[in-house]
């Protein structure tokens, strides 16, 4: 079985990276009490809690709480990721044997994205409006369902900020 | 600011139009006092009447009280006010209901003497005015209840509540004499208050009284160095208590007050102009006990750089109108004007310029209001690795890019940029500048404008050559210094599990970090080396470690770098936490420095306990413990000292 081409990398990095922001900032914006799914579930027993979330410099402790931090406390937001960039940081995540699929090279790697954008807050035309900058380690969803549905790339590390 | 001046005439600036006001007012508590001549006026805040003086200290009047305290017991009692462990507030409950007497003397030379009473109604008038409170939460209205005659003397009877305001006039001018004012003992002599305590007391009490204007909710602390009273007390004789005045003068005024809201009330406005103040130490506490500050007059000092104003950064959040006017500042720092507005967010006039509109205002004070508000970087680190890398990277960009690709990069590492052509600008500019993006555009890897697989493809590096070449290709950059300039910058880092591990000892990865940067650059001419535009960039940078041979023990294994147009560095100041900030200078420093001795697993070790024993969020317990240098035991005190001011978010919930 053939490894991957840098082709196969650059097609499927991208291609998720545009997925996954656009259906996360959709999700900030519309639909908060999905939040949570965009995440690795939290994990305690690896050596260091996952997945990591730093939004401003708050550590927040598991991806249910921003998500209830959203739904509860955020006012109205419109996230708009004007510049998104991905690299693969690591090609092989684990070893494969040989017999190994296509699909399964594929979803063995981890991503990290980069988002350059603004959000407007409270209101759509008037609010204020303040640049961020939004980094993401993406892993392969392992909950995926055998269907192939779901959320195909999670979020293991993210550190957000307000740049202006 | 400079640049926003052209939009001012939206609302006339206030200072002007109180200004005149206040020429029209008379002043109302009848102070015979002169007029001091005092140069750059023109936009102060509030009140602009001549600063009412105190008792005067020419005349055999003054005898019996100059001289009371020694400078010595008057230190010690300012250290003992100062420290808030003496009873401040009027003691009330403990006063009986009856009369007392006091003895007025020395006023029978007055200018009002040709009166036919001898300027006796108009005396007691005077008195009675200038006893009544009202710069604290009850408000009162002394009354004198009789008074006789006594030789040249006048005895007055009045509630016993009211005898220490009464008192307090004792040197006083009134009607170009000052007069004496004693209490009478059993057997009819003036008896003295020995108690020095009760006497700085009422010192202090009664420089504050003088000074405020309850008109326009004004605390004139301007020209005290030549204010006759405390010139009389020797307030400013020695640093020492030159020093401890102000606080305790801060104390004596919190006690005045039975709550912070009938305080911030009465004081909305304090002019400290004329009282060639280099920096702040000396009146620092006016942000602790006057936080809601909206005018402030620091006119005529000696402020000459902003590090001498950098106490109050980020305090007085209600800040409407500051005035700097006449300070050389205005000529050493051409553009403090808009560090200051960035340091007081609802800042609307400084120096009689609008800065903002009340619609900006409005709009940021909203913006308050958003949860995960700005806090201090989010630093892990190891042995300084991250630190070091970082100090290295940046210099290295900025002087050899091809010795910064040998040193950090290798044949596997990535590297691609992407222009946001439209990213927001600083909020704090004047007007937009031109973008000038052609140096960049043609290997912009923005993938919402990037769709072609073949671009997306060639436009990211791989390996030190091409990386070489495509950092080689971009404009000449100098970045702020690290050190001096920390404010300009936002980084951060977390462990990244799952880094490739290029030895093969781990096939699943090991632990690396990544590194997220937010600054900004001048892009400089590669021959004249001036500075040709700034804009802001974030870089997001994942390193690992790198195999034995290389050059350095860490190696980049992925760099994405956004440029965009310059949006200042206001979102890298951390909102102000005024619980932890009482006396620490603001931390200037984004990159956390742990104190000798102590590691970041320890200092993890540290903010988990915290966590524990206070039941505070990670966060709070991690400001806390910057705030005190990594000190357990003084966290949980300091934690002790400000949990009943602590939000409710700053504890995880039941």
């Amino acid at each position: 079985m053939a490894s991957l081409t840098e082709a196969d990398y650059t097609r499927i990095s991208t291609t998720a990276a545009e997925t996954f922001t656009d259906a996360y900032y959709t999700a900030l914006n519309a639909s908060r009490p999905t939040l949570s799914t965009f995440y690795l579930p939290l994990s305690t027993t690896s050596p260091r809690p996952l997945p990591h979330i730093s939004y401003n410099g708050t550590l927040v402790p598991s991806p249910t709480d921003l998500q209830t931090t959203f739904t509860k406390d955020m006012p109205y937001t419109h996230y708009e990721p004007q510049s998104v960039d991905v690299h693969v940081l690591n090609p092989m995540m684990a070893v494969l044997g040989e017999g190994a699929t296509k699909r399964e090279r594929e979803r063995n790697m981890s991503l990290v994205v980069q988002v350059s954008g603004y959000v407007r807050l409270f209101e759509r035309k008037e609010g204020v409006m303040r640049g961020f900058c939004d980094s993401f380690v993406l892993v392969p969803n392992e909950a995926i369902g055998k269907d192939g549905q779901g959320r195909q790339w999670v979020i293991q590390t993210q550190n957000f900020r307000f740049v202006t | 600011m400079p640049g926003r001046g052209s939009s001012a005439p939206k609302s006339a600036p206030r200072g002007p139009a109180a200004l005149r006001r206040d020429r029209l007012r008379k002043d109302r508590d009848g102070d015979l006092a002169m007029d001091v001549a005092v140069k750059g006026r023109a936009a102060r805040v509030g009140k602009s009447s001549p600063v009412p003086t105190g008792p005067r200290s020419e005349g055999s009047a003054r005898s019996s009280r100059g001289g009371l305290l020694s400078t010595g017991a008057q230190r010690a009692i300012l250290k003992h006010a100062g420290a808030g462990d003496i009873a401040m507030k009027e003691s009330r409950s403990s006063q009986s209901r009856g009369n007392l007497e006091l003895r007025i003397s020395n006023w029978t030379k007055n200018k009002a003497s040709s009166n036919p009473d001898g300027g006796l109604s108009s005396l007691l008038s005077w008195l009675e005015k200038k006893a009544s409170t009202r710069l604290s939460s009850r408000a009162r209205t002394v009354k004198i209840k009789k008074s006789r005659k006594d030789g040249d003397d006048v005895v007055i009877s009045v509630p016993a509540e009211d005898v220490g305001a009464l008192l307090r006039l004792d040197g006083y001018m009134w009607a170009g004499i000052n007069v004496s004012v004693k209490r009478l003992t059993g057997d009819g002599k003036t008896a003295e208050t020995n108690d020095a305590t009760e006497k700085t007391r009422n010192m202090l009490k009664g420089v504050l009284e003088r000074r405020y204007n309850a008109d326009a909710k004004l605390l004139d602390f301007s020209q005290l160095a030549s204010d006759p009273e405390l010139q009389q007390e020797a307030v400013f004789n020695s640093k020492s208590t030159a020093s401890k005045f102000f606080p305790a003068m801060m104390v004596v005024l919190d006690k005045a007050f039975d709550s912070v809201k009938d305080r911030d009330a009465a004081v909305q406005s304090v002019s400290l102009a004329n009282n060639e103040l280099a920096d702040l130490k000396v009146v620092s506490s006016l942000s602790e006990f006057l936080p809601q500050l909206k005018n402030l007059d620091l006119s005529n000092n000696k402020f000459e750089k902003l590090d001498q104003l950098v106490l109050w950064r980020k305090r007085f959040h209600h800040l409407d109108q500051l005035v700097l006017s006449g300070n050389p500042i205005e000529q050493a720092d051409p553009t403090f004007a808009t560090t200051i507005i960035q340091w007081f967010p609802k800042l609307r006039t400084l120096n009689g310029i609008q800065v903002r509109t009340d619609e900006e205002i409005a709009k940021r004070a909203e913006a308050g209001a958003i949860p995960f508000p700005l806090r201090s970087a989010s630093f892990q680190d190891e042995g300084g690795i991250v630190v070091e890398f970082v100090k290295n990277f940046i210099l290295g960009f900025d002087t050899d890019r091809s010795a910064l690709a040998k040193h950090y990069y290798d044949d596997k590492s990535d590297f691609s940029y992407a222009v946001n052509t439209s990213a927001p600008r600083d909020p704090a500019a004047s007007e937009a500048e031109k973008g000038d993006w052609g140096d960049y555009i043609k290997n912009s890897r923005n993938l919402k404008k990037t769709s072609h697989p073949g671009a997306r493809q060639h436009r990211l590096f791989r390996g030190t050559q091409a990386i070489s070449d495509v950092f080689n290709g971009l404009p000449k950059t100098k970045h702020p210094d690290l050190a001096a300039e920390a404010r300009k910058y936002m980084i951060e880092a977390h462990i990244q599990p799952g880094v490739p591990d290029l030895t093969g000892q781990s096939l699943s990865g090991v632990d690396g970090f990544m590194i997220t940067m937010h600054g900004e650059f001048d892009e400089v001419d590669a021959t004249t080396g001036q500075s040709k535009k700034k804009r802001s960039f974030d870089r997001t940078i994942v390193i690992g470690p790198s195999v034995p041979g290389s050059p350095s023990q860490v190696r980049v294994v992925n760099d994405i770098l956004t440029i965009r147009a310059y949006g200042g560095a206001q979102a890298f100041d951390p909102d102000n936490f005024e619980d932890w900030t009482t006396t620490a200078p603001p931390n200037t420093d984004n990159i956390p420095q742990f104190p000798a001795g102590v590691t970041l697993e320890m200092a993890e070790q540290m903010v988990i306990e915290l966590q524990k024993q206070t039941r505070m969020t990670i966060g709070y317990a991690k400001d806390c413990l910057e705030q005190v240098s990594w000190d357990f035991a003084r966290a949980v005190q300091a934690f002790e000292s400000v949990k009943g001011n602590l939000p409710a978010d700053a504890f995880v919930a039941a």
